[in-house]
């Protein structure tokens, strides 16, 4: 019985194409236009925050401003470790030099830190080997790339290569004796090439230029809490630069993240209405034209019922007819959006453009939401029709 | 029912007494059926006349079930139909009356065949098996031909046809027919009336509407009907 609602609620659709195609029409710009806003924002959540995460929100950043002329240095950098809710600790001096291989040169940070790096910084690596203590007493001139060095300044395919490679950094030869993974952000939107170099603070410290005192590091929590660690942070650097809190800033990434998913939400939850709204006027349109059908079939719903078709048959018929529309203008618009965020992704490049499924979900439950409740009134309408009343009527 | 009916010939299937019916048009009270009484047993092949405006019609609804009496009692089958339920009364339509209107009825978006299969789909009767009773009942009609048709593609004795094939898939054992031939040539109505008769001649009862006193004779029994009164029962 059922099965055959579903049929005759589509033959009827079928029969009256360009009714259907126009009631559709509101369904489908309500889920096309919920459809691709939901997409964009939550796609450009999702690659900003993988930037984001990319840059280290499992550690704080620390700049110095102003060091009130008594610089920090690294041992009394050093003595954090292990204060309150502070793990690790490792410098961010950071250069911008030419790192030159073969005949090719490029721009790139250049940063003097500690092998405590690696673990503040969340480094993986891909081959070889991250600073050790060793080259921090020795001043080696060893150096960790990111993969971007190895492909595009060293033209090199396979990272192995690199290692115990030579490479001229500002007149000094470095040894390449490891190579980092790439973040998986796999978006560019802040840089399109990842060109850093890590050396020994105590080497980079002696190159010309490069002064000994520390304005910028990196903390990483003893329990992963940021939050304290950021407050124990906070209070050791008030006494250290006399009590002047605008003398540093701390960036915790994580409340950054925070306050970036919360204003993502909020524009996906006002376009996301915005959107609703056209899906509910849609829904009217529904409404209006199962209302015009009803009248219309009055004489078929009187033959239905006079050759035994009960209330419950003809609601059912009716209710099926407004979700079929309801759904399939859904599925239409969903099928659009898809192809829209296909060719946008194609001319627009700076982040991934993908259909969000949660989305795709959601406007399918409010499109069936939306057809069971305006087709309810016009199927009851049929539904309680008396059959001599309908069979009767002359339209 | 068919060989029942020969040991029950007496049985009577509708019962109608006292029955009104009264609608309110503005201040005036109008008595379509006013105490309508009659029986008609199992098996007859009974007609209906009487002028136009008489209350025929509205009889033939209120025994139908497409219409409820205001006042009187009416038994269908034995069974006083007052206390159905709106699913009961749909169910007996369903399976007891088949039904033959003078304007065909039949649903113009659908051709020949889904028009005939409809009834059985409200019973549930499988689609195998209603392919098959589908196909019986259009070659009985001799409109095999033409199952794919929309009902704007046949004649208007075509188009009774069909309706007849609708009426007799269920296998009722009652026909309501109101003015079945009213719209169709002499020649044409003459088939249809030799439909009728092979229903009846087969044990049905059948009750038709008639205007025309050539079709109502052809019935064993005539029930007169004027301003709501059943006058005359021959
Ligand atoms: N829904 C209605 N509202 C008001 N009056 C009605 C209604 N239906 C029928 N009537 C009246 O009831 C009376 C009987 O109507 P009915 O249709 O039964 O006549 P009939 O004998 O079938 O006539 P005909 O031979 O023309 O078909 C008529 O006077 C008609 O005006
Ligand atoms: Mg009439």
């Amino acid at each position: 019985m059922f099965l055959q609602s579903v049929k005759m609620a589509w033959e009827s659709i079928r029969s009256n194409k360009m009714r259907s195609i126009l009631t559709m029409l509101g369904i489908i710009i309500g889920v096309f236009s919920l459809v691709v806003l939901v997409s964009l924002v939550s796609s450009a959540t999702h690659s900003i925050s993988n930037e984001v995460s990319g840059l280290g929100s499992s550690s704080l950043q620390v700049q110095i401003m102003d060091d009130k002329d008594n610089p920090l240095s690294l041992e009394e950098l050093l003595e954090f470790e292990g204060q309150g809710d502070i793990g690790l600790v490792a410098p961010l001096t950071t250069r911008t030099m030419g790192v030159k291989y073969g005949s090719k040169s490029e721009n790139s940070a250049v940063y003097g830190s500690t092998p405590e790096y690696q673990k503040v910084q969340d480094v993986t690596l891909s081959c070889g080997r991250f600073l050790k203590e060793s080259d921090q007493y020795n001043h080696t001139s060893v150096a960790v790339v990111s993969k971007d060095v190895v492909t595009s300044i060293m033209k090199m395919q396979n990272v192995e290569e690199a290692l115990g490679k030579e490479l001229h950094i500002n007149g000094q030869n470095f040894t390449v004796v490891g190579v980092m993974a790439k973040k998986d952000s796999t978006s560019s939107l802040f840089s399109q090439a990842d060109y850093t170099v890590v050396v020994p603070y105590t080497t980079l410290t002696r190159m010309s230029g490069v002064s000994r005192e520390i304005l910028s590091f990196a903390v990483s929590a003893k329990d992963g809490d940021l939050s304290s660690a950021q407050k124990t942070t906070g209070d050791l650097l008030m006494k250290r630069l006399e009590q002047d809190k605008k003398a540093f800033y701390i960036l915790n990434f994580n409340s950054v993240m925070d306050a970036l998913n919360s204003v993502m939400a909020t524009m996906s939850l006002v376009l996301g209405g915005v959107a609703g709204i056209s899906l509910l006027v849609g829904g009217i349109g529904i409404m209006n034209i199962m209302l015009v059908s009803v009248t219309e079939r009055t004489k078929e719903i009187g033959i239905r019922k006079a050759i035994g078709a009960d209330r419950r048959v003809i609601m059912q018929q009716f209710l099926i007819e407004a979700l079929m529309i309801s759904l399939i203008g859904c599925g239409i618009g969903v099928g659009i959006s898809w192809g829209a965020l296909r060719v946008a992704g194609i001319f627009f490049k700076t982040f991934p453009i993908r259909l969000s499924p949660g989305v795709v979900v959601l406007s399918i439950a409010f499109s069936m939401g939306i057809g069971l409740i305006f087709g309810i009134y016009p199927a009851n309408k049929a539904a309680k029709k008396k059959p001599i009343d309908a069979l009767r009527y002359n339209g | 029912m068919e060989q029942s009916s020969k040991y029950e010939s007496c049985r009577e299937v509708i019962v109608l007494k006292d029955v009104s019916r009264i609608y309110q048009v503005g201040d005036e009270t109008l008595r379509a059926l006013d105490h309508a009484s009659l029986t008609i047993r199992e098996g007859e092949f009974v007609s209906i006349i009487g002028p136009s405006g008489s209350g025929k019609s509205t009889l033939m609804n209120i025994i139908g079930l497409l219409d409820m009496a205001d006042e009187g009692e009416y038994y269908l089958d034995g069974l006083e139909i007052r206390n159905y339920s709106e699913h009961q009364l749909a169910k007996v339509r369903n399976q007891k009356i088949g039904f033959v209107f003078q304007n065909f009825n039949l649903i113009s978006r659908m051709d020949a065949r889904s028009n005939v299969e409809l009834p059985l789909i409200y019973q549930r009767v499988p689609a195998a098996e209603r392919k098959k009773r589908v196909q019986e009942a259009l070659d009985r009609v001799g409109l095999a031909g033409r199952a794919d048709h929309k009902p704007s593609e046949l004649s208007g004795g075509q188009q009774q046809r069909v309706a007849i094939a609708r009426a007799i898939v269920t296998r009722p054992s009652l026909f309501l027919a109101d003015e079945p031939t009213g719209n169709l040539d002499s020649k044409t109505g003459e088939e249809i009336m030799e439909l009728f008769h092979e229903l009846h001649h087969a044990g049905n009862t059948i009750v038709l509407i008639t205007h025309d006193p050539g079709v109502a004779a052809q019935a064993e029994r005539r029930i007169h009907i004027s301003d709501g009164h059943v006058t005359e029962v021959e």
